[in-house]
């Protein structure tokens, strides 16, 4: 007698897409074949979830590698954290407590049924990561309640099939601070609003390189020590669509096949295709603006790029108004006077004071009080360079620092964006990027404002 | 002009060739039987009658559009479909698997100069379409106890294995 266990996988896999998610769930738990097809069908395009959810998915992810190997396609709605969409750790009710018993569980047993490399990986971001430190701090309120980042790594380290990315919100300042291969991947989507440097320095980190960087390339701007040090992944990464500044960081030699930037105004920007030696972008598209108002005016340069290429890249497609730039000051000083219709200057910083500490710093009062005099100190050099920059070039318009690195960036903005602490919400944005306007008087002297 | 098949049971139809060829299987058969009887050693006789009343009532429907994937996740089914559905338990899984046995032909997309997908749609409506709407839409809503009962299958997890399974799946259910 035939009977509903000899259906064969692919019959039971047609009955499962005609079926809600809790129905599959229940199939799910009738027996052990139809977990099987039950749990690919589950896990093949998981949609954005809550909070949540979404910690407890990258617990299942991180403990079931054979689970995490049927998604396909992942969204990514949620901060990861506790509070951002529900109770905070203070006020947990029993779903969360449950999570932090099953992280608890994780860490305590992180080591049963994993091989030792990923074992040390796993026991060296606990070690690093400040939210990881303990059980007692794993949703450190500091970082908004965020999922340990061990979590995410080891449930991304699973995550071997995955072919689509999408993020739809921005993302806990760290969640991209792990690399390791993701071998599948062939499509990142990151929805307007959503990207951050940090996750174009995580996405550099994955991709494959079959290029000699540039001699000069621009080590200091990666914190990993460059990419080509890096772990070579994303070797099917064809398709980006993206927003985000501190994409030039991941352009130069990526195979990426089609590139759509989606800009608010054509202030931001990225042209590292247009060096001499970059690989030519197959498709280049993008939105709310005209692409012959801000393709040919774009433009960028690194440390790499020679006096030769820059002249080459002049000529070919105009002069440029917008640069961006980790020059240091006096490299730099020495070009401004050539670039004649140089408008917008955007610049990395170098000695911002407290860079990788100020985070943890400003929430408390009296450190932040501490830190002002710093703060006016550098005030004061950052204004000395750009009375240096305005006399230098006479069409500069504008000047935007950033912090030295992504990932930095990508820390601050993540904190400022989710209005974690009143002091950070005022103070931190204008210091880790703040942009200066010049006015320039009839006697010739100049007059920086910050823009706020 | 009709053809001949025996079932698994012996038992011989004579079938208009028309209908037969609504089945995937039987239709690539049918050039290399020449005026033999096309044997299927893996359907039974009161299978077959119920397939071959269904290619009877569908010989003439065109083929169905190019499957995107979203005809597949409706559960609607059409009012002669669900009765001719209306079997016992045992026959209703009988006709999916045969069904699903007779649609195995990928030849015959190329012969029909058409995507695979169309062809194996059509031949294999039963199983495709009707069979897995009509399980799924007896599983809807049940507990997993209710549908072991509903299908006479016996759990194979051990307790431990159940509480991880359902504690893997908590991210899915509270939503």
């Amino acid at each position: 007698m035939k009977g509903f266990s000899d259906l064969p996988p692919e019959i039971l896999a047609q009955i499962m897409v005609r079926l809600s998610r809790r129905d599959v769930l229940s199939i799910s738990l009738v027996c052990s074949s139809a977990l099987s097809v039950a749990a690919e069908n589950l896990y093949r395009i998981i949609l954005p979830l809550p909070s949540i959810q979404t910690i407890k998915l990258l617990y299942t992810l991180a403990l079931a590698p054979f689970t995490a190997q049927s998604v396909r396609t992942l969204h990514l709605a949620a901060p990861f954290c506790l509070s951002s969409d529900g109770p905070s750790l203070s006020s947990t009710g029993p779903a969360n407590i449950s999570v932090v018993q099953n992280i608890q569980s994780f860490l305590s047993n992180k080591v049963r049924g994993r091989n030792p490399q990923d074992t040390q990986a796993i026991e060296t971001q606990a070690t690093i990561h400040p939210a990881a430190a303990g059980v007692d701090q794993l949703f450190d309120p500091t970082y908004q309640h965020s999922i340990p980042m061990v979590f995410i790594d080891q449930a991304f380290r699973n995550l071997t099939e995955l072919r689509r990315l999408v993020i739809h919100a921005p993302s806990h300042p760290y969640i991209w601070a792990f690399s390791h291969a993701l071998p599948s991947l062939k499509r990142v989507e990151v929805q307007h609003g959503s990207g951050s440097p940090l996750l174009a320095h995580w996405l550099t980190k994955q991709v494959h390189l079959s290029f000699p960087l540039p001699r000069d390339y621009p080590l200091g701007w990666l914190t990993s020590g460059g990419s080509q040090n890096a772990p070579n992944s994303l070797p099917k990464l064809t398709t980006l669509h993206t927003n985000i500044r501190g994409l030039w960081a991941l352009l130069p030699g990526r195979p990426i096949s089609t590139l759509h930037i989606e800009l608010s105004s054509w202030e931001t920007i990225v042209a590292e295709p247009m060096r001499p030696d970059a690989i030519t972008l197959g498709g280049y598209g993008m939105k709310k603006i005209p692409n012959q108002v801000a393709h040919p005016d774009i433009f960028s340069t690194t440390i790499g790029m020679s006096a030769d290429a820059h002249d080459t890249a002049s000529a070919r497609y105009k002069p440029s108004s917008h640069l961006i730039t980790i020059r240091r000051d006096r490299q730099l000083e020495e070009s401004l006077p050539a670039l004649t219709r140089l408008r917008t200057l955007e610049i990395c910083t170098k000695n911002l004071p407290f860079e990788y500490v100020l985070p943890a710093l400003i929430v408390n009062e009296e450190t932040r009080l501490a830190t002002e005099t710093e703060w006016e100190t550098w005030r004061q050099q950052q204004l000395a360079k750009l009375n240096r920059w305005g006399r230098l070039s006479k069409s500069l318009k504008t000047v935007i620092f950033h912090p030295s690195s992504p990932i930095i960036e990508s820390q601050w903005r993540g904190l400022a964006c989710t209005n974690l602490h009143a002091v950070l919400a005022a103070g931190l944005v204008p210091r880790f990027l703040h942009t200066w306007k010049v006015s320039r008087l009839p006697d010739g002297e100049i007059a920086w404002s910050h823009v706020e | 002009m009709s053809i001949t098949i025996v079932t698994s049971d012996n038992e011989q139809f004579c079938v208009e060739k028309l209908v037969a060829q609504r089945i995937a299987l039987i239709e690539d058969m049918v050039e290399n039987a020449g005026d033999r009887p096309i044997p299927l050693p893996n359907v039974t006789a009161s299978v077959l009658r119920k397939i071959l009343e269904y290619c009877e009532h569908h010989k003439n429907d065109p083929l169905p559009p190019y499957d995107d994937g979203s005809r597949s996740r409706t559960t609607h089914i059409s009012e002669w479909d669900q009765k001719f559905i209306t079997v016992d338990q045992e026959m209703l899984f009988e006709i999916i698997l045969a069904a699903n046995y007779l649609e195995m032909k990928p030849l015959l997309y190329v012969r029909l100069n058409v995507p695979r997908v169309q062809c194996l749609t059509a031949c294999n409506a039963v199983a495709g379409d009707i069979g897995c709407k009509t399980v799924a839409n007896m599983i809807k809503g049940k507990s997993p106890e209710e549908i072991r009962k509903l299908f006479n299958i016996v759990n194979n997890f051990t307790p431990e294995e159940e509480a991880q399974i359902r504690k893997e799946a908590e991210w899915a259910e509270d939503r």
